[in-house]
Parts: structure tokens; sequence; C-alpha cells
């Protein structure tokens, strides 16, 4: 049974300026409409991945799956008890303290007394507003007031969770709580959606998304290829400089030992010479693992001084790789730099990725020990009394 | 005497409910030609200060003398009518700056550009998107020849075109302000914009001087601070499975060379402090540590008994003192939970945990790495080594 189901929905807003009552009798009122036939399904246990320009309708989107809005026409079928993670400021009393606020929350939600006082002491403690929790919200920094939000809303389990861009909120300890929550939620099978503009995220959250366009599904597939077609990356074949045998790479599977040096040789062809007369090689090790999802391993990049077209040599060395057998993906990509103080990638012409699913796979073999990531001999010394 | 732009204020405060204090007794002269930073942490008083400043809030006690007129990007895009269409705010924006219908006629073709919002922009603006409603609001005041800029950087959250573009246009803006005001958590941009920056916390100037010399201090203290946090939450945790009549964990914290710390720079060494105090002879002992990062990734786990030849021995009426250094350690930035585990054969006897943070400052690429490898390159055309500009992370050259 799908836990969430929508069928050709569409969802307008009427635009009311200067509106007489005339002209809602007579049907003469104009419309935008948000979305449209928009149909897509959350299987249980599924956190789907929703993306799109900023007014492509995900935000309106949540809302209609959680109830703040009616739709005009279609099917929406949500089964289960939400909890929805995204800004509520309209339906908060902004002169109650935080701890009223949770207070009435709870209240709200029919929860016993008893479990009211000691949900509130776990929410003080989660939100770490210290002595805010008992101030008004008005006095709150915006960054505050998501804690709080982002705390209530996942106090209790749920069946479903609408979460729109909240993972960006507070400071990164806070981040990593928040993460962890919202991770103990979807190991319980908890189902949901997830907006938003961080695919690094999403790779992890997600096995399946969808990309919105103007209030229709632009695109529907593996959370891999919708990231890839979010990025408008496409396997672009620069004729000035391009990494030489790319489709070898492809198929490409390499053999490391644990405790040998890596070494990875490629080669760029330099037709043109870019006029900042300088070109920056990056190699990583990408992994992806069912479960845990996408991962950047370790990544490194050398600039050099370009005056001459031709074929460049690249050699890269890792005398010692300390990481965990595995299959992992190699990354591979040119690009000009960046000056000081600008984006580190300042024209990008070829990237061979996971993402893009040509790059090369790296398979470490050694004694599979753990589970982690990284793998060192440590050194104890130890003197007993 | 020519009429100069200042923002003069004198003994400020802004309270709420008669006794919190959202800022207390702030006191800052601002001339004609200064770019001055606001920093601090979450909550300290920033962005009200920004709002009282730029009008949108009164203060409560004091004096806020403005001489000039104030353009401000801030986070509430507070001077947009919600009932107006995109092209009509404009118009009545750039009205309120003092541009003339036909200046603003001029610039509108590079307005809708910049805005980028398709039909929208002839629709009200409460059928916008927040991200919509953000790219308006900015618009709006950076086609406008500021006096006194004011920029809040938290401006929310948007698609990365979006965001590269207006961060081109406030470095444009940046060089044309006579008097810029910038609001950042990040360092690097109020180092880049800024020569003095002011420090508030809790509502009150802590420093107000070079931008240097006050963000080197904000950052010791923010060090310091989170430094004390970890610890203190690392204290709550107590495991329940410490088996307290059979092991005691006395001591278990986390060193650099010279002192106990919780913060660490890329490659340095961590020493790692274990004191162990044994009330009754364990069997197959063995200790482990686990190291995991906010994502819930174990990046590391190690036993003594792998790492080590000799077995462990702890005896009854026995203390232990253990140091073990992770060297050179490439953990990427993030906050790091450190599991120190003692086991009897399969059974857990004792367990205890810590925080620590690893810091560096290298930028990103692709995105962020969970780990640094030390790498050597070599590129080479026709024959001839190229010359390296730059290597990332502690690369040497290949001894040949």
């Amino acid at each position: 049974m799908n836990t969430i189901e929508v069928k050709n929905l569409q969802k307008s807003f009427a635009l009311v300026k200067n509106i007489k009552i005339s002209d809602i009798l007579n049907g003469k009122v104009d419309k935008v409409t948000i979305l449209k036939e928009l149909s897509f399904d959350v299987s249980q246990g599924e956190i789907l991945g929703v993306m799109g320009k900023n007014g492509a309708g995900k935000s309106t989107l949540l809302r209609v799956l959680g109830g703040i809005y009616g739709i005009d026409t279609g099917i929406v079928r949500v089964n289960g008890d939400i909890a929805s993670i995204f800004e509520m400021g309209a339906f908060i009393d902004v002169y109650q303290t935080g701890r009223e606020y949770c207070k009435e929350y709870f209240y709200l939600t029919q929860t016993q007394a008893y479990d009211i006082d000691k949900i509130t002491k776990e929410i003080e403690e989660f939100t770490e507003l210290g002595e805010f929790f008992d101030r008004p919200i008005r006095s709150y920094s915006s960054g505050m007031m998501a804690k709080l939000l982002f705390a209530v809303a996942t106090q209790m389990a749920a069946d479903i969770i609408l979460i729109d861009e909240v993972l960006v909120v507070g400071d990164e300890y806070f981040q990593g709580k928040a993460w962890k929550r919202i991770c103990a939620m979807l190991d319980k099978g908890t189902s949901g959606i997830i907006v938003t503009h961080d695919w690094v995220s999403l790779l992890k959250l997600c096995e399946r998304a969808i990309i919105l366009e103007n209030g229709k599904v632009g695109f529907e597939g593996n959370a891999r290829a919708a990231v890839r077609y979010y990025l408008g990356m496409k396997e672009t074949i620069s004729e000035e400089i391009f990494i030489l045998n790319r489709e070898h790479f492809k198929e490409m599977v390499i053999e490391h030992h644990l405790g040998e040096a890596f070494c990875f040789d490629f080669q760029i062809q330099v037709n043109v010479i870019p006029e900042e007369k300088k070109l920056a090689a990056i190699c990583g090790f990408e992994s992806f693992e069912q479960g845990v999802g996408w991962n950047y391993i370790w990544g490194n990049e050398v600039i050099v001084e370009i005056e001459e077209a031709g074929v460049m040599d690249v050699h890269i060395r890792i005398p010692d790789l300390m990481l965990a057998p595995g299959r992992y993906y190699m990354y591979m990509s040119v690009a000009v730099p960046g000056a000081k103080g600008e984006k580190s990638v300042k024209r990008g012409y070829e990237e061979l990725s996971y993402l893009l699913g040509n790059a090369p796979v790296i398979q470490v073999s050694g004694a599979e020990k753990t589970k982690a990531i990284m793998r060192r001999r440590l050194e104890w010394r130890t003197n007993c009394i | 005497m020519e009429n100069q732009l200042y923002i003069d204020i004198r003994k400020m405060s802004k309270c709420y409910e008669e006794s919190f204090y959202a800022l207390k007794d702030i006191d800052i002269h601002i001339d004609e030609g200064e770019k001055v930073g606001i920093i601090g942490r979450n909550g300290a008083g920033k962005s009200t200060f920004l709002k009282i400043l730029a009008g949108y809030a009164e203060q409560s006690e004091g004096s806020v003398d403005v001489n000039g007129k104030v353009s401000a990007i801030l986070e509430v895009g507070t001077s947009i009518q919600a009932e107006m269409t995109g092209r009509e705010n404009i118009y009545l924006g750039g009205e309120l700056y003092g541009l003339t219908k036909d200046k603003i006629d001029e610039l509108m073709p590079e307005i809708i550009e910049f805005v980028d919002i398709g039909d929208y922009f002839d629709r009200p603006v409460k059928t916008y998107s927040s991200g919509m409603r953000a790219r308006l609001s900015f618009s709006l005041i950076s086609f406008v020849e500021p006096e006194i800029l004011i920029i809040d950087e938290a401006l929310g959250v948007g698609d990365a075109s979006f965001v590269n573009k207006s961060a081109k246009k406030v470095r444009d803006l940046c060089e044309s302000g006579k008097i810029l005001l910038i609001v950042s958590h990040s360092m690097r941009t109020i180092k880049e914009f800024t020569e003095r920056s002011i420090w508030i916390e809790q509502g009150k100037i802590m420093l107000d001087g070079p931008t240097k010399e006050v963000v080197d201090a904000y950052q010791k203290y923010i060090r310091k601070f989170e430094s004390d946090r970890l610890r203190q939450e690392m204290e709550r945790r107590i495991s329940l499975n410490n088996k307290e009549g059979i092991i005691k964990i006395k001591k278990f914290l986390l060193m650099n060379d010279e002192e106990e710390i919780s913060i660490f720079e890329l490659y340095e060494d961590i020493h790692i402090i274990l004191e162990l105090q044994i009330m009754s002879t364990i069997q197959n002992p063995d200790i482990c540590l686990r190291i995991e990062n906010m994502k819930g990734i174990l990046i590391m786990e190690n036993h003594y008994s792998e790492d080590m030849e000799d077995t462990l021995i702890m005896s009854s009426g026995s203390e232990m003192k253990l140091e073990i250094v992770i060297p050179k350690c490439n953990l990427t930035e993030d906050i790091y939970e450190i599991l120190c585990t003692v086991y009897q054969g399969e059974e857990i006897v004792a367990e205890r945990m810590q925080t620590f943070r690893m810091v560096d400052t290298e930028q990103d690429f692709y995105a962020k790495p969970l780990l640094y490898a030390e790498a050597y390159w070599d590129a080479e055309m026709g024959g001839k080594r190229l010359k390296k500009l730059h290597h990332w992370h502690n690369s040497f050259e290949i001894n040949r």
C-alpha cells in the first residue's frame, strides 16, 4: 500500500487584488496554477526526494500534503499520521515562550499531562535554547525559532514526515543532532518527502527523487539520475580540453590491495590553452552503499601552469591509502581553478564521477575487520601501576 | 562643512518585556568611507541591531542618529507590498530611494533579468514562493546607488545560480557604497569586505576594532566556547554499560602535543588518554576506540588486540594508564564522537564518550570529503615536468 498517493493534482491560488463580489459570483477570478496534473507515489518506508527551482511548487506541494491547503482537482491520499517539518510561522503566538508553545502543542495533540512535562524537558534539552526557552518567541532569532519548531515536530514518532529544507538550520552541532534524529525516524520505517536543494543530503536519504518543473513532474527516477538532471550535468564533451580514453574508464575495474601505495594515471588532451594559463586536475574516491548512501571519501587537487597545447600526463600517488576494503569510484575532473576568494572551480571541462555513471571502479581488498572507513594501525602505549 | 554621511549611536538599548535586553548600552560611531563587519553568535543581537539602524524597529533607550539614505538587504523583506506585483514593487521601492520613473524604466530590463521569475513578475507578491520573494527583495535595493548599505548575509537558501549572481552583485555594491555594514557568519567574507569589525555578544559590544584583530579574538572565543560545550555534553552522557564493580574508567580525554583540548587542526597529532581502575580481574580484556562523525558514519574502529602484538592484562586491584596517538589526523572539518569501550571477551564492561572537532581552512570543490589523503602529484607534457602552482593538502614532490 502506498503511504502517499497523488494523482492529477491541481492547485491554484486566486489573485484577489481589487476583487469584487460580482467577479467571484461570475467566476471571473484570475488564478495562478501552481501545481498541474501532478502524479506520484511514495511507498511505505520510502523517503522521496523533491527538487526543483524556486517557484516550481515544492512548498505548495508539502502544504497540500500537510493539509494546510485544499486542492482544485485530483486525488491526494495520505495514509498515516503526519509530522510537518517546515515553517509554521503563521500559527505561532509569538508572545508565548518556547516552553508554553511546547505545552500547548502537545496539549492540542491530546498527549497525557504527565507525558507533556517529560516531553517538554526533552525538547528543552534538544533545542539547547537555555534561558531563551522561557523567553517569548518574539525575542528569538530565526535560527532559534527553527530549532524549536524542528524539535517539537520531530519529538513524537510519525508515520509520515514532510521536510522542507530544514536541515540547514542551526550550527553544525545542532545539524548533526537533527540529522541523526531524522535518520532514526527513517530507520523506524517512517515514510515521507524531503524538499531540498542539498543534493548531497538527498543522495544519502533517498533512493528515488522527482524534479518539479512548473508544477509538474519534470523528471522521476533514482536519486542519482535525478541529481544529475537537476544539476544539469551532462557528460560534457568539450573539444578544447578533455580526458583521454573516457570510454575505457567507464568499464574499468582496478584492483588495489591495502598496504600498497595507490597509483593512478590519466591523460588530458589540451587543444586550446586556457587564457588563465592554469589548469586543475582533481582526483578522489566516491562510494555508494545501500542504507548509507553516497559519500565523497577523499579528494585531492593539483594546479599546474599551462603554456603549450598537447597531451598532459597526470600521475597521482598515495603512499598510504588508509581506507576500508570495498568498492569505490574514481572521481576525476579537469577545470580552470578560480582565483583566491572566488569559487574553487571557475570553468569545468570534464568530469568522470559516480553521479555521471562514467567513473572507473576501484576494488580495494584487504582484511575485512570492521565497517570503519579509515584504516590505520595505532600505537597503544601502556604503563601499568 | 560638507554634509558627511555618518552613523552615531549613543547608549542604545533594546529591551522586551522590561527585563530582557536584546541590546544594551551600544555606543558606535561610523564615518563616511568605513566598511564595518558585525559578527557574533546566533541570537547575540546582530539582526536586531541592523533592524533598528535600518528603521524597521525602534530602540527602547538611547539615541540613534543616521545621516544618509539607508539601503538594507535584510533577512525580512519588510519593504515589499504583498498585494502589489513584483513590477509595481520595483517602482514603489525605486521611488522610495529617490529614483525617477524614467530611471527605473531604464533599469527595468536589467532588473527583470536579474530577478528571473518569469510571468510572476507581473503577479502579486503574495503568490510568490519564498525564494522568489527573496530574489525580488534583493533586486529592489541592488539597483540603487547606496549611501549607507546594510547587508545581513542570512539571505536564505536558494538555488546555486541565484546565489552566484547575488554574490557578484553584493561585491559590486560594496565597492560603490559609502558606508557599508555587513553581518556574516563567514569570517572569510568579513575579512574580504571590511576593515573594521564589531563583535556583539549577548546584546553588548565585546570588541570594536580592526577586522583582523576582532575576527581572531572572536574565533578564539568560539573555539573555547565550543570546546567547553562539547565537554559538558560529554559529561551528560553516562553509558549504561558501565559495570561499576568490575572496572572504572577514571579518565578519558584528548590532548594535543601540549594540553587537554577538544579542537584539533588538520594533521595535528591527537593523543587519547585513558586511565582505568580495575577492581576485579578481567578475562580476555580488550579495548576498542571508535570515531563517528555527525552523520553517524563510522570513521575509525581500532582494537588493542589487532594493533598490538602483546596481550592486555587487567588484574584485580591494578590501575592502567594508556596513551594512544592518532598521528597527523586526516579527518575533515566536522564534529566527531570518540567512544572508548572495554571488553571482557564479547561483553562490554565499561564505556565512555568524548566529542571533538576538526578544523581546516581549505576550500572544497565538489563536495566535502570525509578524509584527506596525502597525495604526490606529477604532471608532464611532452616529457617536460609542468610547474605546480598549488598543491592541495600537503602534497609533496615525488622523489626521483
